[in-house]
């Protein structure tokens, strides 16, 4: 019995030393043959996807030759109905932006703790899960910048929709935010 | 003639839902009481007022309703008036201004807006195109197409609220800061009553 328990704990500290590290993982997001930026994650409609499937790199360069040779981990979204999707620019187009706020750093949310994205350029969206785009000052900084907001994102239904939950956990603190848990204790 | 019936007041419950929620809009447009602002000569859009630096204003003058009558004739002159002298210093940005400063294409953004200033909720703009802003309060402006609350195309201005007198009484300084916050509060009057019949009204939901 003592065993058992010592094993556990050691288990458990193990879980906490390494966990960082396992998802730690690069991986890349695509959407059919397309590399997307993962906060794209937050602005698709589970509905209209018709599957999230994982894949390790090599098994993704294999299967869909796709580029993602010595890239641990591959969630590639399939989706046959591309009319609702729209990229980075194209939103800032249909949202009567001019071709100077494409040059602006970018945000999900007005917040200023918000961290900048990296590969805004490379962000798709569902048109109608995008509420607002707004060009800002940023008060601590005096820069401008762009924000975008979608609507509240409850834990989804359906099966694309819980594998999206969990993507916008896994990519937002490595699985720390609420929607990560709630589908965690589900 | 029970089926009849049951249509006839399912029909009449319907319509009472559509009128009740229309009457609160109306009753929003009833409240509007903000005076006529007067900007340098020119009739601005009275949330202007709102939107100018304190440091920008070099003259403020109150006309009691009476006398805008009688100054600019009927209309929104029976809420009074607000004649505003700029500084000659003073940076001021137009609605085509604004627009473009924070990236957008002035001809094409949607015709309706809403002012965000300080902690207050969005007040409705009457006329973005009358409307006018201090450079430097100007914090950014937002376009909501899809907005669930609000479902239709708006622009969004938000505002730095440069002085807040609710929060900040003590820093009552400026000559002309007693007179500025005395018309504020007519407008923090007007927010707060907007956002409690916004709040109280009922939504159709599903």
């Amino acid at each position: 019995m003592k065993k058992r328990c010592l094993f556990r704990l050691l288990f458990v500290l193990a879980l906490q030393f390494f966990g960082q590290v396992v998802f730690a993982q690069n991986a890349s997001l695509y959407l059919n043959k397309q590399e997307i930026a993962p906060q794209s994650v937050y602005f698709f409609e589970p509905a209209t996807i018709d599957s999230i499937n994982f894949y390790t790199g090599a098994d993704a360069n294999k299967k869909l030759d796709l580029p993602t040779t010595g890239i641990d981990s591959v969630f590639v979204i399939f989706k046959k109905d591309m009319s609702d999707v729209v990229s980075y620019f194209q939103l800032l187009s249909l949202y009567h932006f001019d071709e100077r706020s494409r040059l602006l750093p970018l945000t999900i949310g007005l917040s200023h703790n918000n961290k900048y994205i990296d590969k805004a350029r490379l962000l798709v969206f569902n048109i109608n899960k995008v509420t607002s785009v707004s060009a800002n000052i940023k008060n601590n900084t005096h820069t401008d910048f762009v924000s975008i907001w979608h609507p509240y994102n409850r834990p989804y239904n359906s099966r694309a929709g819980k594998m999206l939950t969990w993507l916008q956990g896994y990519i937002e603190g490595y699985g720390d935010n609420s929607y990560y848990l709630k589908f965690k204790n589900r | 003639m029970k089926i009849l019936t049951l249509i006839f007041l399912f029909m009449l419950m319907a319509l009472m839902s559509v009128m009740a929620q229309n009457s609160s809009f109306k009753r929003i447009d009833v409240i509007d009481c903000r005076p006529l602002v007067i900007i340098n000569g020119k009739a601005v859009d009275p949330l202007s007022f709102l939107a100018l630096n304190r440091h920008d204003i070099q003259d403020f003058k109150i006309l009691s309703p009476a006398q805008a009558i009688k100054k600019f004739g009927a209309g929104r002159s029976q809420f009074g008036a607000v004649e505003i002298t700029l500084t000659k210093t003073a940076k001021i940005f137009t609605w085509t201004e604004l627009a473009k400063r924070f990236y957008l294409i002035p001809g094409q953004i949607p015709a309706e807006a809403r002012l965000y200033y300080g902690y207050f909720a969005g007040l409705p703009v009457n006329d973005p195109t009358l409307f006018i802003t201090s450079v430097s309060t100007a914090e950014g402006l937002s376009i909501n197409l899809n907005d669930y609350q609000i479902n239709r195309p708006i622009v969004l201005i938000f505002i730095q609220d440069t002085k807040d007198y609710k929060n900040n009484p003590k820093t009552i300084t400026g000559t002309l800061d007693k007179d500025i916050d005395e018309v504020k509060k007519i407008f923090d009057t007007e927010s707060e009553k907007r956002v409690k019949i916004d709040n109280d009204r009922p939504r159709i939901e599903g």
